[in-house]
């Protein structure tokens, strides 16, 4: 009887542990990828992907599923509100060699603010991502609708990013075939390609658009390390 | 009964809303790692569940917090206690009976189911303390096992109500008026007293149990008397009405012969109640191998009551929503075993997905149920010790012992092995 008791009582804790082991490779199997690495050649042309108005807990992991896939980097603009309850997404996003951007708190018209409320919308957002990535520096700032005005810039301590191609999938017209279209109609040498990841169409999109680039002899940077190459160049 | 029932089922709708609100953006966050299934089992499991159960319960209590009064009553009546093997503390119970304040004659009926210690010679001893109102009577079981020395005893009461006490158990001066106040004028089947630790001080498993019997079983047990729909009228201290046990064909031979005869009472659409000032100390296992025994045996009792009546073939209304619950519990002791448990520990890694938000928002109501409880034992004016080791050990440990024990027990029931007797 005694023995017994200790027996089951063991393989109670047996279970626990085997559950705790089964969370934790769940948790590690995402979290703890191996950063995609590229070797970039200044000499090729180069497209950098991003993703703004994330994360998105639906269709970022999809997203970032299929960037693991095709070792592709690209680059996030995170709203600051959005990181509350998403913190293994974002470390997600960071662990994978994505580049993370400032896409402000609130995803407010920066160019309708004062001085004081843009400096707040984009150290709020900063500070709300330190929480998550203590070590983590944000080197790029994206203005919501690409709205900005020189008061903007000013105040702004980090460089903004715009894009030269908009791949129009916030219209949401129900198919990736126009968002396919634009991407591969519009895409030039050291062209920034905006997306939003939370829409189905984007990830729907994004898995001809990346073979497709990489077949027309894109390789793919972050925000950063285009800007290196083309300094360089 | 049916106005409250309607008000605390509301705000404990409630409260689900609103954990409901929060749980979703806690199950999105984590359902990009983990299965839907799992998430969904294990925030209803820990969170929405027992928030639901616990906001009714004390919402209930809170609107019940009034005691009911009864007219004090005269009716002579019987006390049966079985002993087996309890030379240790039949004295004490038998003398707590003798000296008990009641307006009747107490005829108390003590069951030798076979001991072989010298508990008869106690129990001889006490004959001669009998007064003329307090009689005694030595009855000898020879069969072995409690359900052959109650049936044995029920077919010598002669009283239309009758009060069994376990040889373990002595009662506060006034309990038996109480209970029998209680059931005289509810007109139940069975009304269950209320019960604490009586070796408190042994250690710390007695601490915690303690705590367990004055906030958890208590409160559990005020809800379903609210409605007098108590499941267990547990056969350490409780009163029932004679010709009910009787026509519920007595004590079926079970791990659990009171829980199984209280569902039979029910399933018979009779009343079953919880009397908070009848109040009873009892002796409570010392060791970690006796609690786990002993609640191991509760739980397959609660299998047992509930296959020999299942829930949907109780008589009213009310026992069966508890029969429900009472279903739902097995399914709450795995999701803390396998849900909160390993989350507990993952936050300890760092990680604090699961055990977030809602577990505290769970942990708050019941603060305020235990709070409410135990304010409300308090102006019973009953003496109970408190221990801060014994409550704070209570808080972290005995949920998962109990668990492990009542998962044990529903393992022994599900592979149709016999445990043992006391
Ligand atoms: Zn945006």
């Amino acid at each position: 009887m005694r023995r017994k008791n200790l027996l089951f009582g063991t393989t109670v804790c047996l279970v626990i542990f085997a559950v705790v082991v089964w969370l934790f490779s769940q948790i590690n199997a995402r979290i703890r990828r191996d950063a995609i690495l590229e070797q970039v050649d200044p000499q090729q042309p180069m497209v950098a992907l991003t993703f703004d108005d994330g994360p998105n807990v639906r269709y970022t992991p999809q997203i970032l599923d299929i960037l693991y896939e095709t070792q592709t980097p690209a680059t996030f603009f995170l709203i600051g509100e959005k990181l509350a309850g998403q913190e293994l997404l974002v470390k997600e996003i960071a662990s994978s060699g994505h580049e993370i951007g400032n896409h402000t708190y609130s995803h407010q018209n920066l160019a309708k603010l004062d001085c004081l409320e843009i400096r707040q919308e984009i150290q709020k957002m900063q500070e709300t991502l330190r929480n998550i990535l203590p070590d983590y520096t944000i080197r790029y700032l994206r203005p919501p609708y690409g709205s900005y005005t020189q008061e903007v810039e000013q105040t702004a301590d980090i460089p903004l990013v715009l894009w030269t191609v908009d791949s129009g999938d916030w219209e949401e017209k129900g198919d990736a075939q126009p968002i396919i279209q634009t991407v591969l109609e519009q895409i030039q040498n050291g062209g920034i390609v905006v997306f939003h990841d939370d829409n189905p169409y984007t990830v729907e999109a994004l898995q001809v658009i990346i073979p497709a680039l990489k077949e027309k002899g894109f390789q793919f940077v972050t925000i950063s390390q285009l800007y290196a190459c083309q300094k360089k160049g | 009964m049916k106005r409250k029932f309607i008000l605390s089922s509301c705000f404990s709708l409630l409260w689900l809303a609103i954990s409901l609100f929060f749980t979703i953006g806690w199950a999105c966050g984590l359902s990009y790692i983990l299965p839907n299934f799992y998430i969904w089992w294990v925030i209803i499991g820990i969170a929405l569940l027992p928030g639901f159960l616990m906001s009714m319960m004390f919402f209930s209590n809170l609107l019940n917090w009034k005691r009911k009064h009864y007219p004090d009553t005269d009716e002579d009546t019987t006390v049966v206690i079985c002993a087996r093997n309890e030379e240790k503390t039949i004295t004490r119970t038998i003398w707590a009976i003798l000296n008990q304040q009641y307006l009747g004659h107490i005829r108390l009926l003590v069951v030798d189911n076979a001991s072989n210690d010298n508990t008869r010679e106690k129990i001889y001893d006490m004959l001669n303390c009998a007064l003329p109102c307090r009689s005694i009577e030595y009855v000898y079981c020879e069969q072995e096992g409690k359900v052959h020395a109650l049936n044995t005893a029920l077919c010598m009461i002669d009283t239309p109500h009758f009060i069994t006490v376990d040889a373990d158990t002595y009662l506060e001066q006034n309990a038996v008026q109480k209970i029998m106040n209680h059931i005289v004028a509810e007109d139940a089947a069975c009304v269950a007293g209320n019960l604490f630790a009586a070796n408190t001080k042994a250690s710390l498993i007695t601490k915690m149990q303690n705590y367990d019997y004055l906030l958890s079983i208590a409160s559990v047990k005020r809800f379903q008397g609210s409605y007098a729909s108590t499941l267990v009228a547990q056969g350490t201290f409780s009163a029932y009405q004679t010709g009910a046990v009787c026509q519920a064909g007595g004590w079926q031979m079970s791990l659990g012969e009171d829980i199984v005869l209280t569902y039979n009472l029910l399933a018979l659409g009779k009343k079953s109640g919880y009397e908070p000032e009848a109040v009873g100390y009892t002796t409570v296992p010392q060791n970690l191998y006796g609690f786990y025994n002993q609640r191991k045996r509760w739980a397959i009792g609660m299998i047992e009551g509930l296959k020999s009546v299942p829930p949907w073939k109780q008589g009213r209304a009310y026992p069966r929503y508890f029969a429900f619950v009472n279903l739902c519990i097995i399914y709450l002791d795995a999701a803390f075993l396998f849900g909160f448990v390993p989350g507990v520990i993952l936050a300890f890694s760092g990680y604090f997905y699961f055990v977030g938000l809602l577990t505290l928002l769970t942990l708050f109501i019941g603060t305020l149920l235990f709070l409410s409880m135990y304010l409300y034992q308090k102006q019973l004016h009953i003496p109970f010790q408190n221990s801060f080791l014994g409550f704070v050990c209570f808080l972290l440990f005995f949920q998962t012992l109990q668990s492990t024990a009542a998962m044990h027990g529903y393992c022994i029931r599900a592979l149709r092995r016999k445990g043992e007797w006391k």
